[in-house]
């Protein structure tokens, strides 16, 4: 039975009319506040998602450059002082040979995988984009007639955040 | 349940499917707008709910903001999006008590009939500026059930069915407290209600 309906037609009851009269005094005025809090809590999110999102990235970049860096500056050393030449009077000078290889050339592939939506906690969608680097670089010693090649690989994880309006 | 279709503007048509619809797409696509329209039709329940807990519109408020940001973060946990009235019910509930611990009146309330006899009191010596207080007095003494009956009835206007599904309760049950709510809460507001006897 649904005695709202019931009482549709029989004249208002004066403490129905004072109990929905005091409630929507109290209570209407609050209506609203929680959207614009949901609305502000996912702006604030977004806001904080996007510069977490672009330290990360930097962060990421940057690691893989000292890497590469390291990588190279440690292949030269290498080659520039092996093991039998270690003790040779014109170290030096090989030194000085090896830091003067010639480049021949930087061969750059990538792929980027889109690996769909993931929820990141308290900040909402984000689309997770994997992007592969493989970075070949080539060196000539023209003193030993050595060529040299090194690949990094790198690997960056972007999570972009979804708009949803 | 049908939820505050009725009184809103923003051009949203039809009743509980196009709610369900819009927490799929809240819930699927993390749609925040979806849920932004979620909020716009779910807000009166949830401070009717939150209100008759707490007593006050200003906890109700923050209450209900709270409960529907927790809403928010746990919507992959909803099973049913068409269960989703009930379930934001039970969350704004939780919250509510929450709330209700932190916020603990350090005065003795009472029992329900000195509570009564408090409310019968303070409406004895009605003005215009007394009559919130007399009102919320008379309301503070019915039980946290009876209360949410009440108020989601006088102030959503939902139906002894819909304010069941939401409170876990049967259309029988909702009218049979709703009965006995008013027989309680009549003469506490008798002067109200009537008007001061002329001496």
């Amino acid at each position: 039975m649904d005695d709202r309906e019931d009482t549709d037609s029989l004249p208002a009851d004066p403490l129905e009319t004072l109990l929905r009269g005091h409630l929507r005094a109290e209570l209407e005025p609050k209506v609203g506040l929680a959207e614009r809090r949901f609305l502000r809590e996912i702006n604030r999110g977004r806001r904080r998602s996007g510069s977490r999102l672009a330290i990360w990235a930097l962060w990421a970049t940057g690691s893989a450059m000292a890497a590469s860096v390291g990588i190279v500056w440690g292949v030269i050393q290498h080659r520039a002082t092996p093991a039998h030449m270690a003790s040779r009077p014109d170290h030096a000078a090989t030194v000085a040979s090896a830091q003067g290889m010639r480049e021949l050339g930087e061969v750059v592939e990538y792929s980027t995988i889109d690996e769909g939506t993931r929820y990141v906690e308290n900040e909402g969608p984000a689309r997770q984009l994997r992007r592969q680097v493989l970075q070949t670089s080539q060196w000539y010693d023209p003193d030993s007639g050595a060529q040299i090649e090194i690949t990094v690989p790198h690997e960056q994880v972007m999570l972009i955040g979804m708009p949803s309006f | 349940v049908r939820l505050s279709d009725g009184r809103h503007d923003d051009g949203d048509e039809g009743g509980s499917s196009e709610l369900t619809k819009l927490v799929s797409r809240a819930q699927s696509r993390g749609d925040s707008a979806a849920f932004a329209a979620v909020i716009r039709r779910c807000e009166r329940m949830a401070l009717a709910v939150a209100y008759a807990h707490l007593g006050d519109a200003s906890r109700a408020a923050d209450a209900v903001q709270e409960a529907l940001l927790k809403a928010w973060q746990k919507l992959g946990g909803l099973e049913d999006p068409a269960r989703f009235g009930a379930w934001l019910c039970h969350i704004v509930r939780n919250v509510s008590v929450d709330l209700r611990r932190q916020f603990k009146p350090t005065e003795y309330i009472g029992s329900t009939d000195e509570r009564a006899v408090i409310g019968s009191q303070v409406c004895d010596e009605v003005d215009s500026g007394e009559r919130r207080e007399c009102v919320a007095a008379a309301l503070s003494t019915l039980d946290d059930v009876s209360r949410s009956v009440v108020v989601l009835r006088y102030y959503e206007d939902l139906s002894s069915r819909e304010i069941g599904e939401l409170l876990g309760l049967s259309a029988a049950a909702v009218d049979m407290r709703l009965t006995r709510a008013r027989q309680q809460l009549r003469p506490l507001l008798s002067e109200m209600i009537e008007g001061p006897a002329i001496v």
